[in-house]
């Protein structure tokens, strides 16, 4: 990844930037340390911000549980993956009306940083049912817990749109990875 | 080893030797400070996640100790132990019984069984501190009368379980001087699967302080000031109540590791 001239970006990253101002936008940022410390801090954050936003639809207790599946999907995830358990990670909910985006943003070392673009690429590559019985059958083989079958479930059960960025902090060697799902309000509605 | 003076009432560093403040942690802020310096550390070696509500080994996801010993530097928390006072770990999850313990313990004692079991858990120390001392002496002072009885009554009858790799056993209990009865091997499960491995499982093994612990650590002043030594041949620990001499075992360093499921 270091020798790479530009930057890996894949999905929804690669799409033209939203310029509409958001009409609802929440920002939560933490400390791996938290929810490492209290891991149960996962649910009751992912809860109160689905709870939150749910409040923009007519079915808020549906709403509530899928964003809240999604939200603790990333939080976990960035929880687990940060290289510093003191350093800053983040997530952010903006509501467009039609769309919903959920933004993590964590640093993490160059071995997990590789990992995770070998997954976004295979994420973005392969039709996402075969990818989901691929990763159940390698995950019960190898009982690992970066199967990323979260990120394909999302992908498969709420069709959300996946987007990734990898940006190298040189002078750290870490990365910052940014997350992007958008999740289509009509979809959200009728699940 | 010659012992240089340590000044009283000084956190000064004379020569290699540093000044090691324990207590039982009793405020709000310090119980917190301890949990989160334990969930560092094992979350950093061993991808380990805590709850005060639901542990699930599986899931990779411990139960915190009920009460905490804190190592102190220049008001620095550089390392805890814990102790389990109930439900402890190798009862919860390692399928040992009650039964079990009294059948050992009487066979060792002689005695009618009649006891408070508890349980030391979760030795970390901080990074700048590996090298030293701290992982013997903050590992001797949990075995201490003080800290074993700090939420019972009756510091007379407490057995101590206990649930580490044969490694930590080998090379952190008996150059301490501590001897420990095997229970048995604890049960395989994911949250040990970056610590024990096939050739150094993971054990239950059982405490009699009375008998197992040097009298110079059953002892130990908490609160109290100790003095330990950096990596030196010879390794000496000098506690307020005088020398102990940690014998060396072969390839027995100073623990390299911050965390260990002691």
């Amino acid at each position: 990844m270091s020798n790479r001239s530009r930057l890996p970006v894949y999905g929804v990253y690669l799409d033209k930037a939203d310029r509409k101002k958001p009409l609802s936008h929440i920002d939560f940022k933490f400390n791996p340390i938290d929810f490492i410390a209290h891991w149960q801090r996962c649910g009751a954050t992912a809860n109160y911000l689905a709870e939150f936003q749910a409040y923009n639809f007519d079915n808020r207790k549906k709403v509530t549980n899928i964003m809240s599946t999604v939200l603790n999907e990333l939080i976990e995830n960035a929880v687990k993956f940060s290289a510093d358990a003191h350093q800053e990670a983040s997530i952010s909910i903006y509501n467009y009306g039609e769309t919903l985006t959920l933004q993590c943003v964590n640093t993490t070392q160059l071995k997990q940083a590789n990992k995770f673009e070998a997954f976004i690429k295979t994420l973005m590559e392969t039709e996402v049912e075969e990818l989901f019985l691929q990763q159940i059958m390698s995950a019960a083989e190898d009982d690992h817990t970066a199967s990323g079958l979260g990120l394909i479930t999302l992908k498969k059960d709420f069709n959300a749109k996946i987007g990734a960025k990898i940006v190298p902090d040189t002078e750290r060697r870490l990365y910052t990875i940014y997350i992007k799902v958008v999740l289509d309000v009509n979809t959200l509605e009728s699940l | 080893m010659t012992t240089k003076t340590l000044k009283k009432n000084t956190t000064e560093l004379i020569n290699d030797k540093k000044n090691i403040t324990l207590r039982v942690a009793q405020k709000r802020s310090d119980i917190i400070r301890c949990q989160y310096l334990i969930a560092e550390r094992y979350n950093k070696y061993y991808k380990i996640f805590f709850s005060k509500d639901t542990a699930d080994l599986n899931a990779k996801i411990e139960p915190y100790p009920h009460k905490f010993l804190m190592a102190l530097h220049e008001d620095e928390l550089v390392g805890v132990i814990g102790l389990y006072t109930h439900n402890t770990y190798i009862e919860t999850f390692g399928n040992v019984s009650t039964g079990e313990i009294k059948k050992i313990s009487h066979q060792l004692t002689k005695e009618k069984p009649n006891t408070t079991f508890v349980e030391v858990t979760k030795l970390v120390i901080t990074s700048k501190w590996i090298g030293t001392h701290l992982s013997q002496l903050l590992l001797g002072a949990a075995f201490s009368k003080t800290f074993l009885s700090s939420s019972v009554n009756d510091s007379q009858n407490i057995i101590v379980g206990t649930c580490a790799k044969i490694s930590v056993f080998k090379h952190l209990f008996t150059p301490v001087g501590i001897s420990t009865h095997l229970i048995k091997d604890f049960p395989k499960y994911k949250v040990h699967e970056l610590y024990g491995t096939k050739k150094n499982p993971v054990q239950s093994r059982l405490i009699i302080p009375e008998l197992d612990v040097p009298k110079q650590l059953y002892d130990l002043q908490i609160p109290g000031t100790h003095a330990i030594d950096a990596v030196k041949p010879g390794y000496n620990l000098k506690t307020n109540d005088g020398t102990i001499k940690i014998s060396r075992t072969k390839k027995a360093p100073p623990s390299k590791t911050e965390a260990t499921n002691v």
